[in-house]
C-alpha cells in the first residue's frame, strides 16, 4: 500500500518525530522569519486540514463545504466564551467540537447519498447555506459581519491548579498539545480496522460494500469525524485571536484548505500541516517582498499549479516516496550480501 | 528607549521648564507655566514596558504596520489609502509636505527616529487583517498600526490594539460603531462618522430636492452599512422624507438584480446607495441599467475614493454625498482654513505619484500619521499612555482640514465635513474634477451627542 511506506515498522517513531518537530518548531521557525503566531496558526490550519485528510485523502470525499463546520465550531466556542457563559477554555472547545459534529452528521447523512462530484456540489451548497445563516438570520448571535471580538485567553481549570495560557509561546505549545492528541487519534484511526475500510472505499466503494462492509456507515462517520477536527480548530482560531471572524465560514476557506492539504499531500495526514506552512509562510513572506504587494495570490496560484504538477501526491508525498524508494535500494543492496529479505510490495515509486 | 533621545527629550523639556519658571515669576502667565512644569517633570520619568514599548524603538527606526486592501471588494480604495501613508513617512523621514507646517514636527523622523514601514493585505477580510495586524506587533514590534477601508476590519483591528496595547488609527472607517459602542482606548478615527455625514448632509437635501421625498435604501450588511442607514434615515425623515424600505445586501455581491429589482418598484423617489468601494461600483452600474436613474435621484452618504471613476460621470452628475476630503479644496478661496494646506497636500501628491490624484482614503492616511507623529512629539516618549493623553488633550493640529482636534471622550475626530455634488461631464475641468463642494459643515455642528452610541473608553494600561 503506497500510503504506508514508511508505515508498519515505525509506528511510534512517526508519533516521535512530530513531537519532537511541535515542540522545536517556534525556536527553529524564527532562521527563516517565521514567529510563534505564525507557528499557532499554522498549527490550526494542520488540524483542521487533518480532517480533511480523512475524508478526502483517506476515503476520496471532495467536500467543498468544510468552512461550515470550522465556522459552527469557532463560532459556538467564541460566543460561549465572548459572552461569559463558559470560562473554561476546554469546556468551550468541547461544545464547538460537539456542535460541529453533529452539524457533520447532520449534513453528512443529506449529502453521502451522492457521491463525486455530486457529493461536492452538494457540500458547496451546505458551506453557503452555513455562511448566510450566519451573516444574517443568525448574526444576533455571531455579529454577522463583524464577527465575535473580545475573547479571553485561555484559562484551563485542572482541579488543583488553573492555568491561564498568556504569552504567544504558551499558547503556541496549547494548541500544540492539541494538535498533537488530535493526530494521534486520526493516525489511529487510519491505523486500525475503519482506517483499512476507508481505503477500500477510496480505491473501489462497489467492491467495499461487496465485501460486506457498510459502505454509507463509513462515510458517514468520517465525515462526522472530520467536522470535529474542523469544529476544534474552528474555537481554537477565535481563542488564539481573541476574535472570531465572520470570514471563518467563507467559501474561500474551504477552498484554502484543500489546496492546502492537496500541496502539503493528501493521504499522509501531516500533509495538510506542511501545506499550511508553506501557504501561511509565503503569504506572509510575498507580501512584504518589494514590488510583489498585491500580487502575492497570483504568486502563489502559479505555485500551486507547479506543485501539484510536479508532486502527483503533495510534497510529503513526494518526501516519503523518495524515502521508499531510497530504502528499497537499500534493501535490495543488502539483500546481495545477506540473505534476501522479503522486501514489502507496499513500495512502489 | 535609548539614552541619546532621552538626553534630547529632556535638554529640550529643561528649556522650556526655565521658560515657565520665568514666566511664572513673572506672575503673569501661570497657565503656560504650569503645563511647562509638568512636562519637564513627565520626562525625567523612566516608563515600564508595555506593548511594543520599548521593544519597538529600541534601534535607530519606529515601524509602522499599514493593513490595507491590496486585493478585496474595497482594493481601490485601499490603493489610495496606502499611498497617504507612504507620503506622510517620507515627509516625517525626509521632511516636506505639511511636515513643515507643523511646529513639532522636524522632518527627521519622530523623536528622532526614523519610519519605517510594512504593509499587509487584509482582502477586505477581517481575518486577514487582524493576522497581518498581530504580525507587525509581535514579529516587527510595531510602535504603531494603522489603515484598512472596511468598518468591520477596523473594529476587529481597534480591539486587537487594546488588548496588545498598541496604537491604532483607522483609515476608512464610516460606522458610528468605531466611536461608539466598539470604541477602544487605543483606537482613534478621524473620517466623518456616519451619524456627521447624514447630519451634514441632510440640511443641503431639504434645500435641494425639497422636504417631500421618498427614499429607498441599498445597504452593505455590516456594521457601515446599517449604522448609515440609520443616521440617514433619522435625518432624513427629519427634514420630511419619508423612508419606503431598505435591502441589505452581504460585501462582495457581484450581482445586484434581486435588490434592485425591488428598489425599481418600490415607488421611492430617491434611491440611497451605501454600498462601498468595488460594490458601490458593480451596484450603481447595475442600477443604470435596471433605469432606476431615469425616475430616482440617487444619493450616496459616503462616496468612495474611485466611486465617479468606476462608473463615470454621467451618472455621477447630480449625485449628493459627502467624502471625508475632496482636492477640490484645495486653494478654494470659499474654505479658507483648509485650502492652503490642503494645496500642499495635492501638489505633493501629484508630484510624488506622477499626476495621480490622492481621494479622501489618502487624505486620512497623511493627516492621522502626521497627527500621531505630533502627538509622540508633544508627549516626548512613544510611551502609549502619554501619547493617547496628548491626543486626548484637545491640542488642535492644523493639517487639510484646518485644525482638528479628537474627541477625548470617544475619539472621534472634531472635523469639518464636505457635502458634495456630481458635476456634469461638461463643467468638468480635468477628469479628476468630478465634485462641486456644495457645504462644509462645521465639526462642532455634526458631531453626535457624547454618549449617543454606547461608548466606554477602556483605561489605557
Amino acid at each position: 500500500m503506497m500510503l504506508r511506506a514508511i508505515g508498519d515498522r515505525s509506528t511510534w517513531r512517526v508519533e516521535l518525530a512530530v513531537a519532537v518537530f511541535l515542540i522545536a518548531f517556534p525556536w527553529v521557525f524564527p532562521i527563516i522569519g517565521g514567529y510563534a503566531n505564525l507557528a499557532t496558526r499554522i498549527l490550526i490550519l494542520g488540524l483542521f486540514g487533518i480532517g480533511m485528510d480523512l475524508i478526502f485523502g483517506y476515503t476520496g470525499m471532495l467536500s467543498f463545504g468544510q468552512a461550515a463546520f470550522y465556522g459552527t465550531g469557532g463560532f459556538v466556542t467564541a460566543y460561549l466564551l465572548s459572552t461569559g457563559m463558559l470560562h473554561n477554555t476546554l469546556g468551550a472547545l468541547a461544545a464547538g467540537t460537539i456542535a460541529a459534529a453533529c452539524c457533520g452528521m447532520i449534513i453528512g447523512y443529506l449529502c453521502l447519498r451522492q457521491s463525486g462530484v455530486y457529493f461536492a456540489m452538494l457540500t458547496l451548497a451546505f458551506g453557503e447555506v452555513f455562511y448566510f445563516l450566519e451573516n444574517s438570520p443568525l448574526a444576533k448571535w455571531t455579529g454577522g459581519e463583524n464577527g465575535l471580538p473580545g475573547l479571553p485567553k485561555p484559562v484551563i481549570p485542572l482541579g488543583f491548579t488553573t492555568l491561564h495560557v498568556q504569552s504567544n509561546l504558551a499558547l503556541y505549545y496549547f494548541v500544540a498539545i492539541l494538535f498533537f492528541v488530535g493526530y494521534w487519534v486520526a493516525r489511529r484511526i487510519v491505523r486500525s480496522p475503519m482506517g483499512a475500510v476507508l481505503r477500500a472505499i477510496l480505491e473501489n466503494p462497489a467492491r467495499a460494500a461487496a465485501v460486506g462492509h457498510n459502505v454509507p456507515k463509513y462515510k458517514l462517520a468520517v465525515f462526522t469525524i472530520a467536522a470535529a477536527y474542523a469544529g476544534i480548530a474552528g474555537g481554537l482560531l477565535g481563542i488564539f485571536q481573541g476574535y472570531m471572524p465572520p470570514d471563518a465560514f467563507s467559501i474561500d476557506q474551504s477552498g484554502e484548505i484543500i489546496i492546502m492539504t492537496i500541496i502539503g499531500g493528501a493521504g499522509t495526514l501531516i500533509g495538510p500541516l506542511v501545506g499550511a506552512g508553506l501557504w501561511s509562510y509565503l503569504r506572509e513572506a510575498l507580501q512584504n517582498l518589494h514590488g510583489v504587494g498585491a500580487f502575492w495570490k497570483l504568486i502563489l496560484g502559479l505555485l500551486f499549479i507547479v506543485l501539484v504538477t510536479l508532486f502527483r501526491r503533495g510534497i510529503t508525498g513526494g518526501i516519503t516516496d523518495s524515502i521508499g524508494l531510497f530504502r528499497v535500494r537499500r534493501r535490495t543492496a543488502a539483500a546481495h550480501v545477506e540473505e534476501a529479505p522479503a522486501v514489502s510490495g507496499e513500495v512502489q515509486p | 528607549m535609548d539614552t541619546q533621545n532621552g538626553a534630547n527629550e529632556s535638554a529640550v523639556n529643561r528649556r522650556t521648564f526655565l521658560k515657565g519658571s520665568a514666566a511664572a515669576a513673572i506672575g503673569a502667565a501661570a497657565a503656560t507655566g504650569f503645563p511647562s512644569i509638568v512636562l519637564a517633570a513627565k520626562s525625567s520619568k523612566s516608563y515600564p514596558a508595555l506593548g511594543t514599548y520599548p521593544a519597538g524603538i529600541s534601534g535607530d527606526t519606529a515601524m509602522i504596520g499599514i493593513i490595507s486592501d491590496l486585493t478585496g471588494s474595497y482594493s481601490a480604495d485601499g490603493e489610495d489609502l496606502v499611498k497617504g501613508y507612504k507620503l506622510a513617512i517620507k515627509h516625517l523621514n525626509e521632511g516636506g509636505g505639511l511636515v513643515s507646517k507643523v511646529p513639532t514636527l522636524s522632518g527627521k523622523g519622530v523623536l528622532g527616529k526614523k519610519l519605517v514601514y510594512k504593509i499587509g493585505d487584509s482582502e477586505t477580510k477581517a481575518n486577514p487583517a487582524v493576522q497581518a495586524a498581530t504580525e507587525f506587533i509581535e514579529r516587527d514590534k510595531a510602535i504603531m498600526i494603522c489603515g484598512d477601508t472596511s468598518s468591520a476590519v477596523v473594529i476587529a483591528l481597534e480591539k486587537l490594539a487594546q488588548r496588545e496595547k498598541v496604537l491604532f488609527f483607522a483609515g476608512a472607517s464610516g460606522s458610528n460603531d468605531t466611536t461608539g459602542k466598539d470604541c477602544q482606548r487605543y483606537g482613534f478615527r478621524s473620517q466623518p462618522s456616519a451619524y456627521m455625514d447624514a447630519k451634514a448632509l441632510a440640511p443641503i437635501l431639504k434645500k435641494e430636492l425639497g422636504s417631500k421625498r421618498r427614499a429607498v435604501y441599498l445597504v452593505p450588511d455590516y456594521t457601515y452599512g446599517t449604522t448609515l442607514y440609520e443616521s440617514m434615515k433619522e435625518f432624513t425623515e427629519k427634514i420630511g422624507w419619508t423612508t419606503v424600505n431598505h435591502f441589505l445586501a452581504p460585501v462582495g455581491t457581484t450581482d445586484y438584480s434581486s435588490y434592485l429589482l425591488n428598489i425599481a418598484n418600490s415607488g421611492a423617489d430617491v434611491f440611497v446607495n451605501i454600498e462601498f468601494g468595488n460594490d458601490a461600483v458593480a451596484s450603481t452600474k447595475q442600477a443604470a441599467q435596471f433605469g432606476i436613474f431615469k425616475t430616482m435621484q440617487m444619493i450616496v452618504p459616503n462616496i468612495s475614493s474611485y466611486m465617479p471613476d468606476g462608473v463615470g460621470a454621467e451618472i455621477m452628475a447630480g449625485v449628493y454625498g459627502t467624502q471625508d476630503w475632496y482636492w477640490g479644496i484645495a486653494g478654494n478661496k470659499a474654505y479658507p482654513e483648509a485650502a492652503a494646506h490642503s494645496k500642499i497636500f495635492l501638489d505633493d501628491f501629484l508630484k510624488e505619484f506622477n499626476g495621480v490624484y490622492p481621494r479622501w482614503t489618502a487624505h486620512i492616511a497623511y493627516d492621522q500619521t502626521l497627527t500621531w507623529a505630533d502627538a509622540v512629539e508633544r508627549a516626548g516618549t512613544f510611551y502609549p499612555p502619554e501619547v493617547i493623553k496628548a491626543l486626548e488633550g484637545g491640542h488642535k493640529i492644523d493639517l487639510c482640514l484646518g485644525p482638528v482636534a479628537y474627541r477625548a471622550e470617544d475619539h472621534q475626530q472634531i472635523r469639518p465635513v464636505p457635502v458634495l455634488k456630481g458635476k456634469k461631464p461638461s463643467a468638468m475641468k480635468n477628469k479628476d474634477d468630478y465634485f462641486e463642494i456644495v457645504g462644509m459643515t462645521p465639526g462642532h455642528e455634526a458631531v453626535p451627542p457624547l454618549g449617543m452610541f454606547g461608548c466606554h473608553l477602556p483605561g489605557s494600561t
